[in-house]
C-alpha cells in the first residue's frame, strides 16, 4: 500500500489509502520527469564541456605558449583538469546521464511490471471465461440437433427491430420491509464469503460472452473485453425486450425549494446526507419493493470571495428490478451506465444542476452510493458532460467505478470496503494514479447498524458503514488524502462559506 | 598574427570558460533544487534525493574546477601580456 496514513486517529477505523499524489503512480510519475530533467542538465553539462575543451586547440591560445611557458602549461593542466579530471565536466556529464538513465529505467520498468500485473489481474479470469464461453458454447451447437430451435439458432442482436419500447409499468409499491441494498439469496450469501472471488467472476463473465461469440452462440454489437463491454451487450436487451431498456425520458420536480443550509463538513457529513436521502424515499436502496422516485440534492456552496461551487449527493440504487421502473436510479440505468450509455438519471443529475443554477465553469463534485457513485464516475467520464460543467470531483461510496476513463480534470476518491461485492462488480482492481484515490478497509468488525438485518453483506454495503470510513478518511494524515481535501476544499464548510440546499425529484416520464 | 591578438584570444578563451562555469553551476542548482520542482512524498523518493543532493554537490565541484581553469587562463592571458612588454 503506497500512501497509506495513519489512518486512525480517535475511534475511526483505520483504513488503507491507494493513489493520490502519493500513490505509486505519482510517484513513478514523479520519478520519470527527474530522470528526464536529469538527462537534460547532463547534455547541457556536457555541452560546456566542449567549449572547455576547444580551448586547448584553440590557436590564440597555442600561439600563445612560446610567451610565457609556465603560465600556458598551468592553464593547459587545468583546462584538462576542467574537461575530462576525477571532478571534471564531461565525467560529471557522464555521472547525471547514467543517474537519469536509471531513475528512468527503474519508473519505466515498474510501470510495465504493474502494466503485466493488471493485465494478469483482468486477462486471466477474463481468458478462463472465454475458454469455458467458447467450450460451451460449442457443446450446444453440437447438442443443437437434440435441442429446441431457439437454443441452438444463434441470437443476432444486431439484426433485431430497435422499435421495441419499454414494457407496461410495474406497480408501484411503497414501503420496504427489509432495508437492504441488494437481492439476498443463496448467490449473495456465498459472495458475502468470497468477496474477492466476485471480481474474478465479474473479470470471466465478459470473457465468457465472448467465447459464447466464438462458438457462433450469440452475436453481440462487437468484441466483449471487459465489464463495460458486456454491459453494453446486456444493454441491447432493451433494443428488443422490455428489460433493460433505458428511453433517457425524465420527469424531474422540485422536492423542496432552495433554502440556506450549511455545506457539508466533511465526507462523513456527506455521507449522513447521502444515508438521509436514501431513506426519505420509501422503496430507496431496497430489495422487497422498488422506489417510487430518485431524490437528489444540489449544494450550492459560496466560498468567502464569492466563489460557487457545487454538490451533487446521489443515493444508491432504487429498483433492482432488470425492468426500468418508475425511478431512474434502477438496475436499467446501472447497466447502461456501466457501458458508458446515456442515461435518465445522468440526465436528472444534469437537469437538477441546471435547476439549481449552476453556471459552465463553477466546480462541481458529484458524490454518490452504489448506483449513485457509478452514475458520477459515469457522468464525469462523459466528456459532453463535462462540457456542460466543470466537474472537478467524485466522491464514490461502495461503486464499481474502475471501468471508466479517467478525464485527467477530474479527482477521484473512491470508498470501498474490502467486503463489499459492489465495489468489485466492475471485475478489476481500481487505478492507482495522481487523480484516482481508492481508500479502502474491513467493514466486517463494525458494530451492527441499530434495526438492521445483521446480514454481513448487506451491513459492508450499507451507508451505516461507509459513513464510519468517510469519518476515518476525514481524520486520516495520508499524503494523497490531505492534497485531496486541500484541492477540494471549495465544496466544503470553512470560515465565511454560505451553503444553498435544493432538493430533487426525478422520475421516468415513460414509466 | 599579432601579439595583441593572442593576448584578446586567451582573453576571451576566460571568458568562454568562466561562462560554462557559471552554466554548470546553475546546473547544479537545478539538480539540488529537483526535491521542491518534483513534489516529492514517497519514501523510495526521499532515498532518491540523497543521490541527487550528492549529484549537485559533485556538478558545484565541477563548477569550481571550472573556474580555476578560467582563473589559470586570465593569468596565462596576464603573463602573455607582460611579456609582450
Amino acid at each position: 500500500v503506497i500512501g497509506a496514513g495513519p489512518g486512525a486517529a480517535g475511534g475511526v477505523p483505520p483504513i488503507d489509502v491507494r493513489g493520490g499524489t502519493a500513490g505509486t503512480a505519482a510517484v513513478l510519475e514523479d520519478l520519470l520527469r527527474a530522470g528526464a530533467i536529469l538527462r537534460g542538465a547532463a547534455r547541457q553539462v556536457g555541452e560546456q564541456g566542449r567549449v572547455v575543451l576547444a580551448v586547448l586547440t584553440d590557436p590564440g591560445f597555442l600561439l600563445s605558449a612560446p610567451r610565457s611557458v609556465r603560465t600556458f602549461r598551468i592553464a593547459e593542466a587545468a583546462l584538462r583538469e576542467a574537461g575530462v579530471g576525477a571532478h571534471g565536466v564531461l565525467p560529471a556529464a557522464a555521472r547525471l546521464d547514467a543517474l537519469g538513465l536509471a531513475v528512468t529505467g527503474a519508473a519505466a520498468a515498474y510501470r510495465a511490471a504493474d502494466a503485466a500485473s493488471e493485465m494478469v489481474a483482468r486477462g486471466l479470469p477474463w481468458a478462463a471465461g472465454h475458454l469455458a464461453g467458447y467450450v460451451g458454447g460449442g457443446l450446444v451447437r453440437l447438442a443443437a440437433p437434440a435441442l429446441p430451435g431457439f437454443l441452438a439458432a444463434p441470437v443476432a442482436v444486431r439484426a433485431l427491430p430497435a422499435t421495441a419500447g419499454p414494457g407496461p409499468p410495474r406497480a408501484e409499491t411503497s414501503g420496504c420491509a427489509r432495508p437492504v441494498p441488494m437481492p439476498i439469496g443463496a448467490a449473495s450469501r456465498l459472495a458475502a464469503r468470497h468477496v474477492g472471488a466476485v471480481q474474478v467472476v465479474a473479470a470471466a463473465i465478459p470473457g465468457a460472452l465472448d467465447g459464447l461469440v466464438a462458438a457462433g452462440l450469440v452475436s453481440p454489437s462487437g468484441p466483449v473485453r471487459d465489464v463495460a463491454a458486456f454491459a453494453g451487450s446486456l444493454g441491447l436487451l432493451g433494443v428488443f425486450t422490455p428489460w433493460l431498456h433505458e428511453d433517457g425520458r425524465l420527469r424531474l420536480s422540485l422536492a423542496q425549494r432552495p433554502v440556506p443550509a450549511r455545506p457539508p463538513s466533511g465526507l462523513a457529513d456527506l455521507a449522513s446526507r447521502i444515508a438521509a436521502l436514501e431513506a426519505s424515499v420509501p422503496g430507496a436502496n431496497c430489495a422487497a419493493s422498488p422506489a417510487i422516485v430518485a431524490r437528489l440534492r444540489v449544494d450550492q456552496v459560496t466560498g468567502p470571495g464569492g466563489g460557487r461551487a457545487w454538490v451533487v449527493e446521489i443515493p444508491g440504487i432504487g429498483d433492482w428490478s432488470p425492468r426500468p421502473g418508475v425511478t431512474p436510479l434502477d438496475l436499467t440505468a446501472a447497466v447502461h451506465s456501466m457501458a458508458g450509455r446515456s442515461t435518465a438519471a445522468g440526465r436528472a443529475v444534469s437537469a437538477a444542476l441546471h435547476a439549481a443554477g449552476a453556471r459552465p465553469g463553477e466546480p462541481v463534485l458529484l458524490a454518490g452510493h452504489s448506483e449513485g457513485g457509478l452514475l458520477a464516475a459515469a457522468i464525469a467520464a462523459d466528456p459532453s458532460a463535462r462540457a456542460e460543467f466543470r466537474i472537478t470531483h467524485v466522491v464514490a461510496f461502495g461503486s464499481p467505478t474502475s471501468g471508466f476513463r479517467r478525464p485527467h480534470t477530474v479527482e477521484v476518491l473512491a470508498i470501498e470496503h474490502t467486503d463489499d461485492v459492489v465495489p468489485r462488480l466492475d471485475g478489476a482492481p481500481d487505478p492507482d494514479g495522481r487523480r484516482w484515490i481508492t481508500v479502502s478497509r474491513s467493514a466486517s468488525g463494525d458494530p451492527p447498524e441499530p434495526g438492521a438485518a445483521g446480514d454481513p453483506l448487506v451491513a459492508a454495503h450499507g451507508m451505516h458503514a461507509y459513513r464510519r470510513t468517510a469519518a476515518a478518511v476525514d481524520a486520516s494524515a495520508a499524503p494523497s488524502i490531505a492534497a485531496w481535501r486541500a484541492g477540494a476544499a471549495a465544496f466544503f464548510a470553512r470560515p465565511g462559506a454560505r451553503g444553498i440546499t435544493t432538493e430533487f425529484l426525478a422520475a421516468r416520464s415513460g414509466a | 598574427m599579432s601579439d595583441d591578438w593572442t593576448v584578446w584570444a586567451i582573453w576571451s578563451a576566460a571568458a568562454r570558460v568562466q561562462a560554462s562555469a557559471e552554466s554548470v553551476r546553475e546546473v547544479a542548482r537545478r539538480v539540488g533544487l529537483l526535491d521542491p520542482e518534483v513534489e516529492w512524498r514517497s519514501v523510495a523518493a526521499r532515498r532518491f534525493l540523497a543521490r541527487l543532493a550528492e549529484q549537485a554537490a559533485l556538478v558545484r565541484a565541477t563548477a569550481s574546477v571550472v573556474d580555476a581553469a578560467a582563473a589559470a587562463l586570465r593569468a596565462h592571458a596576464r603573463a602573455v601580456q607582460q611579456a609582450q612588454g
